[in-house]
């Protein structure tokens, strides 16, 4: 059974377009400069409705994880036990986002591991954002 | 200082029994809950002119609404009970503690004089709760959807960044587990208590079924399907009621701002934070002036981080407190010990503590109780008395 395919939204299209093309973009307020994920209709810092999808590093680290062993949905039944992983990507502190860690074994995600992005192919065409070790030294 | 400081009370409560799943219409043991804290109150239905609920159930069921089986509206209750009401509101978030901050402000500002508060839980038969497959990810989930992150995980997230951070450890929370079993075995309204639970032990948890690591079994609530109902009314009206009043010094119910894809820790116990201070120096007290605390726990990790939020220990020290805490903790046994009644036995059993009335749980020369419902975030609290100053 396949995973939940994203939905995109009018404003969140941009970002899932880019991911199908295995690129990572942020929506950025180009008032402020701060990075908003999910994407917002208007920013609160600075109340600017100049808002635009830019390309971002990849690059983060691990900030939490859990490990699912009694999943709520098929899907994720049939894949357990499997790493959740909160991401921080390092353009901005806080700026989070999830990965399943694919490739590592359960046991082996510690907090503060170094990550890259990649991408998963969730049904034909349709991707989602997933990270890995960092192969940076 | 708030200005409302001891103005109104809770003055009934009322509990129908619990079950595993739906054996029985959630219609009727609301009902059930509602005479009874009536009753405990010494009014009839004729006295209530208000009636509030929250109008949704803890995790998404797949199930569309049927009033009476799988969620009770307001207006099903004044239907059954023959009510007439001034004020009344089905509500969307918040739960038990939220619904009864809003009927507190609805007999302070003079919208009713008896208001009747209701938390139905519904606990599906013949499926898993809360199993659902669902093949797009969108709405708030559009994000999160594709990586099979449930709330228990979600939960697990901060515990495994605690236990990072500070070094505590599940052996600790093991230890705040089985004391917690303890008191459940007091708490007759509760899932344990009503179907033959015994105690448990420390290796009991240490070897139970993981969930969502490092997160077990044991550090969720088991659903259940019951109601709690509470009575609430002026200060000046409880004089004349059946039951002593359990006087509200404070509430709190703030509002944070928006959650990326995930809180950190860090914003998560600022949020908790933020309620504790303002919960506390409305009621004009301290931490050490509590003598109760009833901290949720639908997540055994909130407990430690709400015992940091209302400063009854320093920040890292929540694991530690909870296995020796200074204060009655969790006198209820909350959702661990009682089923997942989201905040009902919380409130419940501090309502009881200061009216003297909390039987084989009460704690001696219980002045002052603080209650303080749902997750760190979305956290709403209420500082309850024996006497209105």
């Amino acid at each position: 059974m396949p995973k939940p395919v994203p939905a995109p939204s009018e404003l969140t299209k941009p970002f899932w377009d880019a991911v199908d093309s295995r690129r990572l973009v942020i929506q950025r307020c180009q008032g402020c400069r701060r990075y908003h994920h999910p994407p917002v209709e208007l920013c609160a810092k600075c109340l600017s409705s100049d808002l635009a999808f830019e390309p971002v590093s990849g690059r983060g680290s691990i900030y939490s994880f859990t490990i699912t062993h009694d999943a709520r949905q098929p899907a994720f039944a049939e894949i357990q036990p499997y790493t959740v992983a909160v991401v921080e990507l390092e353009e901005q502190p806080g700026l989070y986002m999830l990965s399943n860690i694919p490739g590592v074994p359960t046991g082996d995600v510690k907090s503060g591991m170094p990550v890259e992005v990649t991408f998963e192919e969730v049904v034909p065409g349709r991707f989602i954002p997933q990270f890995q070790p960092s192969r940076r030294r | 200082m708030s200005d409302s400081r001891g103005r109104v009370a809770v003055v009934g409560v009322g509990h129908s029994k619990v079950y595993r799943r739906s054996d029985v219409p959630l219609g009727t043991l609301t009902v059930d809950a509602c005479r009874l804290a009536i009753e405990d109150a010494g009014l009839s239905a004729a006295d209530i002119d208000g009636v509030v609920s929250p109008n949704y159930q803890p995790f998404e069921m797949g199930e569309p609404n049927r009033d009476g089986i799988n969620l009770v509206t307001p207006a099903f209750i004044v239907e059954a009970l023959g009510l007439e009401v001034n004020w009344g509101e089905s509500v969307s978030a918040g739960s038990t503690g939220h619904c009864l901050i809003e009927a507190i402000n609805a007999v302070a500002g003079g919208t009713c004089n008896y208001a009747l508060v209701f938390r139905a839980l519904y606990s599906p038969a013949g499926r898993r709760y809360g199993f659902v497959a669902p093949t797009t990810a969108e709405g708030p989930g559009e994000f999160r959807g594709s990586y099979g992150l449930f709330p228990p995980g979600m939960y697990a997230l901060f515990m495994q960044k605690y236990m990072d951070k500070y070094g505590a450890t599940r052996e600790q929370m093991a230890a705040f587990a089985s004391n917690n079993r303890q008191n459940a075995l007091k708490w007759e309204h509760g899932y344990w208590y009503q179907h033959g639970g015994g105690p448990l032990t420390i290796e009991d948890y240490m070897t139970s079924r993981m969930i969502s690591y490092p997160m077990c079994i044991f550090d969720c609530d088991i659903p259940v399907q019951g109601c709690g109902a509470f009575v609430v009314t002026t200060a000046e009206r409880a004089k004349d009621l059946r039951q002593p009043p359990a006087y509200v010094l404070s509430t709190s119910a703030p509002v944070n701002a928006r959650m990326g894809i995930a809180h950190s820790l860090e914003e998560f116990a600022a949020a908790g934070a933020r309620l504790g201070s303002a919960l506390l120096s409305n009621a004009g007290i301290g931490p050490g002036d509590v003598d109760v605390a009833n901290l949720y726990d639908g997540f055994s990790i909130l407990t430690p981080l709400w015992a940091e939020a209302l400063g009854f220990c320093g920040e890292g020290e929540g694991f530690s407190f909870i296995t020796a805490p200074t204060l009655a903790l969790n006198t209820s046994s909350g959702n661990l010990g009682a089923g997942r009644m989201h905040g009902v036995p919380q409130i419940m059993d501090s309502v009881l503590q200061v009216t003297g009335r909390s039987g084989p749980r009460q704690v001696e020369n219980a002045h002052i109780a603080v209650a303080v419902v749902l997750p760190l975030d979305a956290g709403k609290g209420l500082v309850f008395s024996k006497s209105p100053s």
